[in-house]
């Protein structure tokens, strides 16, 4: 329940000084700070490996079959996919000022926030079959080629994490609300976590779009 | 409080910052891509080496990895530059 | 009751995941010579061609590989039962993880069962039949998935929701089983592709994966070691009637007959003693 003083003073509350237990410091104190949990960056780099695996497969495949990996991505739309890119990072934007808010306390801004991630996330979600459609309309199926295995195949890994982050954002955006005044060390913790993984999803995306719609 | 309204101030603006740069990045890219011809493959590794630079940059400011303790700033753009410098092994090889 | 620890029993269980490693690597690299896997997009004939030229050695490989998939259900258990130490009165996480488990063995062992009947008469009979049999090896193999996921993902439930006191696995590890289902997922879309990076003998659906696999074994053998070690550490401070450490006495090292036949001693009773 809400303090009385919180209750009487509704303008402080946007402005509340940082009171939390986990207050982040310019500088990085001695032992060190982790965004989150150790256990999510074990997982943000694991999994970040295994795409560097896929990555890699694609790259080697690329390196067989010359012509038919530039005329896989001739038949892309960079733009489709510089389009994508923007709504991934400025999702991601959104989540990073999102996390900012919260610890000041301004849950109201942080909520505002996270529904703007969301919407570029949906925006992105909305867009990808688009776009699947208009390959599959010109006859660029994931039988066609290789490239377009890779194509469909880690586009569709990729959208499937980014399903899972707008449940992730989803839950934030209710973790978000319970905060009074700061987040406590194990909110700050479930939100680090939650906004690192959403970055993660974005940073596959800017190697997927460079090794899909850009490379020659 | 101005000082810290100040100071909030500048720090929404990193984040800011980190943005911009990323789209700009995206944009050099996506130039770098369209097909012009000449010097295909010295476009395709700059287009990689950006790719790692963005992950690199969502990492330190949008991740909070400039303020992180170091064994993790170590492991993740460590593994950022081993993956790109490996990527870039397999096209230069192929 | 007698709710004594067994030390013994939980490490040797533990220890038949990295017996299960070896086993299948030797089996399935060495012996079946699936480096590099025979590519779907084969005709029946070249596959047949391809097992008859070392069919013994093939099914030694199905035989080691077989041996390990039974070790796969002590392993489990040993991380099982402290899934179950949190949730004694309503255990969820624990009944999904061995009922996945026991399915995931099950599933297992029929892998290596299909891979070996497709060798038995390979050459002898129709080379169609003899294909058929092995990509039925290969979709048990990638399709048994479900049953592992659950399982992987019934554990690192209860190691991410345990109350904290009873943190016997690091929270880390609890991730990492997450993201090693994450990796192994791509196993299940390899049916769409008879070819290519996608197909059964791909990077996507097996390779990256088993590497995975076989990582998150070591790596939670190693996590589960240190478990029992804090378990043992915990009940040696135990001090009730039938808890703490069961160490089996040796009946030749015992004090002379005018004594009644010696009890097991409840380490945590005894002060002195100790190894």
């Amino acid at each position: 329940m809400p303090d009385t003083e919180s209750l009487t003073a509704t303008t402080t509350r946007e402005e509340a000084p940082r009171t939390a237990s986990r207050v982040r410091p310019e500088k990085p104190p001695s032992r060190g700070w982790i965004p989150g949990e150790w256990g999510i960056w074990v997982f943000i780099l694991t999994d970040f490996s295994v795409f560097g695996g896929y990555f890699g497969t694609f790259l080697v495949l690329r390196g067989r079959q010359p012509g038919v990996f530039r005329a896989g991505s001739q038949a892309l739309s960079p733009t489709h996919g510089a389009v994508n890119t923007v709504f991934m990072l400025t999702a991601s934007l959104c989540v990073a000022l999102a996390i900012r808010s919260v610890r000041e306390g301004r849950v109201l801004t942080a909520q505002k926030l996270l529904v703007g991630a969301g919407l570029c996330g949906a925006a992105f979600i909305v867009n990808k079959p688009i776009e699947w459609a208009g390959e599959l309309a010109a006859g660029h199926g994931p039988h066609q080629s290789d490239f377009f295995q890779l194509y469909y195949l880690l586009t569709g890994i990729h959208l499937l994490h980014v399903i899972v982050a707008m449940l992730v954002v989803a839950l934030l955006w209710r973790k978000v609300r319970k905060v009074q005044v700061a987040p406590t060390a194990l909110q700050a913790r479930y939100l680090e976590n939650g906004a690192s993984f959403w970055h993660l999803v974005d940073l596959i995306w800017m190697v997927l779009f460079a090794l899909f719609y850009l490379v020659r | 409080m101005t000082a810290m309204t100040a100071m909030t101030v500048i720090k929404r603006n990193d984040i800011l910052v980190a943005w911009a740069l990323l789209v700009a990045l995206t944009a050099v890219s996506w130039w770098l891509g369209a097909d012009h011809g000449r010097a295909v493959a010295a476009a395709t590794i700059v287009i990689l080496v950006l790719a790692f630079v963005k992950v690199m940059v969502i990492g330190y400011s949008f991740m909070e990895l400039r303020h992180a303790a170091p064994v993790l700033r170590v492991a993740f753009f460590g593994l950022a530059a081993l993956i790109g410098t490996i990527l870039v092994g397999i096209y230069l090889a192929v | 009751m007698d709710q004594r620890f067994t030390t013994m029993a939980h490490r040797v269980c533990l220890m038949a995941g990295p017996v299960l490693v070896v086993l299948y690597g030797v089996g399935f690299l060495a012996l079946c010579k699936f480096a590099p896997i025979p590519n779907p997009a084969w005709p029946a004939e070249r596959l047949t061609a391809w097992i008859v030229d070392h069919k013994y050695s093939y099914e030694l490989g199905c035989l080691f590989m077989l041996i390990g998939a039974g070790l796969l259900g002590p392993w489990g258990a040993s991380h099982a039962v402290f899934t179950r130490k949190t949730e004694v009165r309503f255990p969820v996480l624990y009944i999904t993880q061995i009922v996945s488990l026991a399915a995931s063995v099950a599933i297992f062992i029929l892998i290596s069962i299909f891979w070996a009947a497709a060798a038995f008469r390979a050459g002898q009979i129709s080379p169609e039949i003899t294909q058929a049999l092995f990509d039925l090896g290969w979709i048990t193999f990638l399709w048994a998935g479900p049953a592992f996921y659950l399982w992987a993902l019934s554990l690192a439930a209860g190691i991410l929701w345990n109350p904290p006191e009873h943190q016997f696995f690091p929270r880390w590890s609890g991730w990492f089983t997450v993201v090693a289902v994450l990796s192994w997922s791509p196993g299940l879309i390899f049916v769409f592709w008879g070819s290519g990076p996608a197909a059964y003998n791909g990077p996507l659906p097996t390779w990256i994966a088993l590497a995975d696999y076989g990582v998150w074994m070591v790596v939670m053998t190693v996590v589960g070691w240190k478990a029992i070690s804090r378990q043992e550490a915990l009940c040696r401070t135990e001090t009730d009637e039938g808890l703490g450490i069961y160490e089996p006495i040796d009946p030749d090292l015992s004090v002379a007959a005018t004594d009644s036949a010696p009890t097991p001693v409840l380490s945590g009773a005894s002060a002195g003693g100790r190894k």
